[in-house]
């Protein structure tokens, strides 16, 4: 019983050591600690329109207040989660690698199948499954081929190449909007107001 | 003439003794009630029901893994430990990274690649489960479970935070899987209705979705309603009504909760949930008697720790609550794997 009381006593006070500790740490970079709960990723959209005699941003209320609410708390994990899916080289390749083993295991087990005739068909259709899944798959990465690269992301490739250098300033007005969509919208009037005009 | 008036007769005494109208109005009534309510006010029927219902329905559940885990493993020792192993090192694991995700450790790129290793250990972990369990019987060839296992491990690196919200959202259908494997045991006579309920479950979800396609997004005002929002996806799909992935999602842990507190005591486990004699694991003589009375003492304390932490900070007890809570997440697979 009395070893049992030290134990207990032992790992509390390894317990209320825990916190100094750990505030002791140096964080891992030098610079400061960001506001992790701010940081959304989201949706941009550049719209030039020959209606528009100002530029505007749009900002969808929604996208304001979870840029509000992430304020409020630390939401690290959410924070990532709200990340859209972006791929690293890393990814790409463990990607590829399970993949490989996948088939090299598909093939295995079909192998082995063959000394079963009874699941013969089972296997066969499986195998025509997965053969239009593959098909059909390959269809929507081609029916889905949108803009061409460089209107996908939003880099200087957009600017005209006199602005490269130095990129574009000038007024906008922010607006927030009552849309569903959490998509940020930059309006740019067109140079004479005029449709396909730039 | 005669004989086929008896032969009639016969079919409809079967067709009666195959279908439970009693249990399909009640499994059905409440899916649409739940439907309706869930998708009138999620926010707060999200916080009403996992304030009621989280803590109990794990200690029904804790409950029905005793009454199903065999006092001697014989066989199945290779299975149980791997089982019950996993469960315990993905539970720490996944404790860790969120704490590593709560502190300045872990950046955006980290934080993928943990959460992809650790779906990848999960998945992984299924696999050898599934193939386990087929060597138990000579006439199974589960191999085909690490062919499927790598692929949807290919997914869950080209996907990370996908895969998560799949896991959010298929969890509380586990239950109804238990459900049926239940049913077999005690009422296999109310499976034909129960499958019928089951092919309903999706026009409910249908007609939710149709009902709150364009519904506005939900307030995100305070923190809490965010964390709910993004539970449910709503980060990952901002085209899509954060009002409709709430109210899914509180519907499907609704029926889950429904499932283990109401279907599973009344099916299965009726007046015995308390009784530990019943329980294989403290009925034999060497039996762990005192240890399982315990240890389901310690739940009732826990579901009552539980509600006074919901009481008094709920956003926190939340976030803490469902980080551990993976733990019986992690723990249904053996089981369920274990009745296949």
């Amino acid at each position: 019983m009395k070893s049992l009381l030290r134990v207990c006593a032992l790992g509390a006070l390894l317990l209320l050591a825990l916190a100094p500790a750990r505030a002791d740490v140096p964080r891992p970079r030098g610079d400061k600690p960001k506001p992790q709960g701010a940081d959304i990723t989201t949706q941009m959209h550049i719209e030039p329109n020959y209606k528009a005699t100002e530029a505007r941003l749009l900002i969808p209320r929604v996208v304001w207040q979870q840029m509000r609410a992430g304020l409020d708390g630390d939401a690290a994990p959410a924070a990532g989660a709200t990340r859209f899916f972006t791929l690293g080289a890393a990814q790409t390749a463990m990607a590829g690698v399970f993949l490989s083993l996948a088939f090299a295991c598909g093939g295995v087990w079909l192998v082995r199948g063959r000394q079963r005739p009874a699941s013969k068909l089972t296997r066969a259709a499986l195998g025509l499954a997965l053969v239009a899944l593959g098909g059909a798959g390959a269809g929507i990465v081609y029916a889905n081929a949108g803009p061409p690269p460089v209107a996908r992301s939003l880099t200087s490739q957009i600017l005209v190449p006199g602005a490269q250098p130095y990129g574009v300033y000038g007024r906008v007005k922010v607006e927030f909007t009552d849309d569903d969509y959490s998509q940020i919208t930059l309006i740019l009037p067109t140079k004479d107001g005029k449709p396909g005009e730039e | 003439m005669q004989e086929i008036a008896g032969q009639f007769a016969l079919t409809r005494a079967r067709r009666k003794q195959t279908f439970a109208p009693g249990f399909a109005v009640a499994c059905l009534g409440f899916c649409l009630v739940a439907a309706l309510l869930v998708g009138w006010q999620p926010l707060q029927l999200s916080v009403a029901t996992v304030f009621l219902f989280a803590g109990p329905h794990n200690l029904v559940e804790f409950r029905y893994f005793l009454a199903r885990m065999p006092a001697r493993w014989g066989r199945s020792k290779l299975f149980y430990s791997v089982g019950l192993g996993g469960v315990g090192l993905l539970t720490t694991a996944y404790v860790l990274l969120y704490a590593l995700g709560q502190s300045w450790y872990l950046n955006d790129a980290a934080w993928t690649v943990g959460i992809a290793l650790w779906n990848t250990a999960l998945l992984l972990w299924l696999a050898v489960l599934v193939y386990l369990r087929g060597r138990q019987t000579r006439r199974r060839d589960w191999s085909w479970a690490f062919a499927a296992g790598f692929l949807l491990c290919a997914g869950a690196w080209l996907a990370p935070v996908w895969c998560s919200l799949a896991l959010v959202y298929l969890h509380p259908l586990v239950a109804l899987w238990f459900l049926d494997r239940q049913l077999r045991r005690t009422r296999p006579h109310w499976r034909r209705t129960y499958h019928l309920c089951l092919a309903a479950l999706p026009l409910v979800v249908a007609l939710m979705w149709l009902r709150l396609a364009h519904a506005p997004a939900l307030p995100a005002d305070d923190a809490l309603s965010w964390r709910i929002a993004q539970h449910a996806g709503a980060g990952l799909l901002p085209g899509v009504s954060s009002h409709l992935l709430v109210a899914t999602h509180v519907f499907l842990e609704t029926v889950h909760y429904g499932v283990w507190l109401v279907l599973m005591p009344l099916l299965g486990l009726g007046a015995r949930l308390w009784r530990t004699d019943r329980i294989a694991l403290a009925a034999r003589r060497a039996g762990w008697r005192r240890v399982v009375q315990a240890a389901l003492v310690l739940g009732v304390c826990l579901v009552l720790a539980l509600w006074a932490g919901f009481a008094a900070d709920y956003a926190t007890t939340r976030d803490i609550y469902f980080t551990f809570a993976m733990a019986h997440v992690l723990a249904e697979a053996p089981f369920l794997i274990r009745l296949l």
